[in-house]
């Protein structure tokens, strides 16, 4: 036998080279202290102007979180312009607006307008998701999202029925059927993003955070009703606050454990499940870390009145990052989306509707 | 040839990656080499994204190709040479420097302070006040259907008795000739009274069984004729709603987690709020006790009453979330 594969020469064939996987980590390099300087002057300048600058606010927010996020030796980068950021808040605060004048003054209109925000909720979801895409980019390469407005109010329509009719039985599916929609209708130039994530890894998860909730919610019923028993009678006031209090404190800070790990797991399906082109991601957040995260970070927020919140939201992305790898095989390679097809899944220059509303997926 | 420096080169159809110098030559042109073919672009074409702390920054040709790099002081002074960026490089200089950051940051307590402790209250007084009267009609009618098909009984007092306290209420309501006053008897919460925007006062049967004679229950209407002349169920929404709104502005999207705790703030600011309008309506109720007459104890005995029968409910251990200041404190007020 051979040592070394047959080596061709001269008959013009060679092998086809075997892509070798590489394990990329994505890495975040912002930190707390840069970060709060950007965030106090933003939340100050907002402030100052009115919420004029909340616009700005969001894209130099936005933009530290893309630049500071790392794999394979590039950062993305957020692109989008503050006055469309701008146009889109000031259309939202005009349609809710509308919608809370309408209700003081005329039912009627108070119904039509209603109406019609419900209506065109799938197209500015559908808006929102464009908007962010084609403003999010890695190595000059442009994301997009290819979904349709009547796509998604179907989608949104058929998924409710669903919700409703099952009595709630379906929400893991649903949830999995909405990411499941957003993520196979975004590009990254021209390489369509996959989801290999599975419904049942969503039933799943809530089913175990259902599992760990019910002896909460029991231990909690019956303590209530021991100290309602505990009343005197012919009191018709409710459980005095000080009995209640710590029960509930002890009830929510257990209630954290099922929220952490739905968190955790939720990330792992949705990061770990996509693909680009041969390229797939691999998320291993633990609830255990996520839930340590979170109570530092709720404490820190709550005794520094907020002012530790730059902090916290470092801290929240650096642990995604650190969780997440990405498994290349072969370089990371794509291509500018083409101007015609561009054109062809509205991504050309209309400036109708190019607009920004604050939706995160 | 001046001020090259290293950078990252994308030309914008492909994610490929090139490292190249870039540098500025006298007659403003940009000349980036280490590409098969060099490529030149006046300064003026090129677009330079602004300073953000150390993140990395770029250069935006016209063809769509893009330079990366980290090099802060070479930027700075394109950023200088092509005169633009002055907004940015002020930012930048705001976000930059701790004294700035921390005067920020101090700037923003005092706001938060002086907002939640005047500004909201001022601003819900002035919109309370511009509110139609049509309006707040509709709003006391509504809330009080609702408690209605919800916690309220209908009152089991005799006829007599609702007419004897209904004549003297008349007799109240007369000295505020532009409230539209109306009395109502519900049961079913326990001793309570209370006042709904549209001039409807609400007192439960338990309240006046609870009270040793009429003038304690006078008293407590003089209290809740306090809240509707003041508009305070309007204030007190619009001075919650505020406090929701501008937390969740400046403090949302951490994570849903600290989004919760976040809010503790304003459960503290409306239980403030809240405690300022009970003052104001006892304020107004010991001027009404003071114009008629009525001794001023006979409030602090239906509190003490109240106090009691709510099982004593020690005032220090919750005093900073509740809605109404210590019923001690209140009764010393009155019994001065």
């Amino acid at each position: 036998m051979q040592a070394y594969p047959p080596v061709v020469t001269g008959s013009g064939f060679t092998p086809p080279p075997t892509p070798v996987e590489r394990e990329l980590p994505f890495q975040f390099t912002g930190n707390a202290k840069e970060y709060f300087r950007i965030w106090i002057v933003n939340v100050l300048l907002t402030i100052v102007t009115l919420g004029v600058y909340s616009a700005w606010a969001k894209v130099r927010s936005k933009q530290y979180f893309y630049r500071n996020t790392w794999v394979d030796g590039s950062s993305f980068e957020y692109l989008a312009d503050p006055i469309k950021v701008l146009k889109g808040r000031i259309i939202a605060a005009v349609a809710l607006g509308t919608l809370f004048a309408a209700q003081r003054y005329s039912l009627p209109l108070y119904i039509a307008v209603l109406i019609l925000i419900l209506m065109a909720t799938p197209w500015v979801f559908v808006k929102a998701l464009a908007f962010n895409a084609r403003n999010s980019a890695f190595r000059n390469i442009r994301f997009a999202f290819t979904g349709r407005a009547a796509e998604a109010a179907g989608l949104y329509l058929g998924m409710t029925l669903f919700h409703i009719v099952t009595c709630g039985i379906a929400y893991p599916y649903v949830q999995w059927r909405f990411t499941s929609f957003a993520v196979w209708r975004h590009l990254y130039g021209d390489q369509r993003l996959g989801w290999a994530s599975k419904y049942g890894g969503y039933y799943r998860t809530y089913l175990i955070a259902l599992l760990v909730t019910l002896p909460g919610y029991i231990v909690a019923a019956v303590m209530g009703f021991a100290s309602m028993r505990g009343m005197k009678p012919g009191h018709t006031t409710p459980i005095p606050s000080t009995t209640l209090l710590p029960l509930l404190v002890v009830f929510y800070a257990y209630l954290l454990i099922p929220a952490a790990f739905v968190r955790a797991s939720l990330a792992n399906l949705l990061y770990g499940g996509l693909q680009v082109g041969p390229h797939y991601f691999v998320s291993n957040q633990r609830w255990g870390e996520l839930l340590k995260l979170y109570v530092v970070n709720a404490l820190g927020v709550i005794f520094s009145l907020g002012l530790l919140t730059p902090w916290a939201k470092v801290r929240v992305a650096a642990y995604r990052a650190s969780r997440l790898t990405l498994h290349a095989q072969g370089p990371l390679y794509a291509e500018k989306l083409l101007e015609d097809e561009a054109t062809a899944i509205g991504e050309g220059l209309t400036d109708l509707g190019d607009f920004d509303i604050g939706i995160g997926v | 040839m001046t001020q090259s420096f290293h950078a990252a080169y994308y030309d914008g159809t492909t994610s490929q990656r090139t490292g190249v110098e870039v540098s500025l030559d006298e007659s403003g042109t940009l000349h980036v080499t280490g590409l098969a073919v060099p490529v030149t672009h006046p300064l003026a074409s090129v677009r330079i994204s602004p300073r953000l702390g150390n993140t990395t920054r770029s250069l935006r040709f016209p063809d769509g190709a893009k330079c990366e790099t980290h090099d802060h002081a070479a930027l700075e002074a394109l950023e200088r040479a092509a005169g633009r960026g002055t907004f940015a490089r002020l930012v930048h200089t705001l976000e930059s420097r701790w004294r700035y950051a921390l005067s920020a940051a101090l700037a923003l307590v005092v706001i938060g302070l002086v907002g939640t402790k005047w500004g909201i209250p001022i601003l819900a007084r002035h919109i309370a006040d511009a509110v139609p009267p049509r309006m707040a009609y509709d709003l006391g009618r509504g809330t009080l259907q609702v408690l209605d098909r919800t916690i309220l009984k209908p009152s089991e007092l005799d006829a007599d008795r609702k007419q004897q306290l209904r004549t003297e209420f008349a007799g109240m309501a007369r000295h505020y000739p532009k409230l539209p006053l109306t009395l109502n008897f519900r049961r079913g919460v326990g001793p309570n009274a209370f006042a709904l925007p549209d001039g409807s006062v609400v007192v439960t049967d338990e309240l006046v069984k609870l009270a040793q004679n009429d003038e304690e229950v006078l008293a407590v209407l003089a209290h809740e004729i306090g809240h509707v002349h003041h508009r305070h169920s309007l204030r007190m929404a619009l001075e919650s709603s505020t406090v929701v709104l501008l937390l969740s502005t400046y403090l949302g999207d951490v994570t849903q987690l600290t989004t919760l705790s976040a809010s503790l703030p304003g459960v503290y600011a409306q239980a403030h709020y809240s405690r300022e309008l009970e003052t104001e309506a006892d304020t107004f109720a010991l001027h009404y006790l003071d114009q008629s007459g009525i001794p001023h104890r006979r409030f602090a005995d239906i509190l003490r009453a109240l106090q009691k029968s709510v099982g004593g409910d020690a005032d220090s251990s919750m005093q900073y979330l509740a809605s109404h200041p210590p019923t001690t404190e209140r009764i010393q007020r009155f019994e001065r």
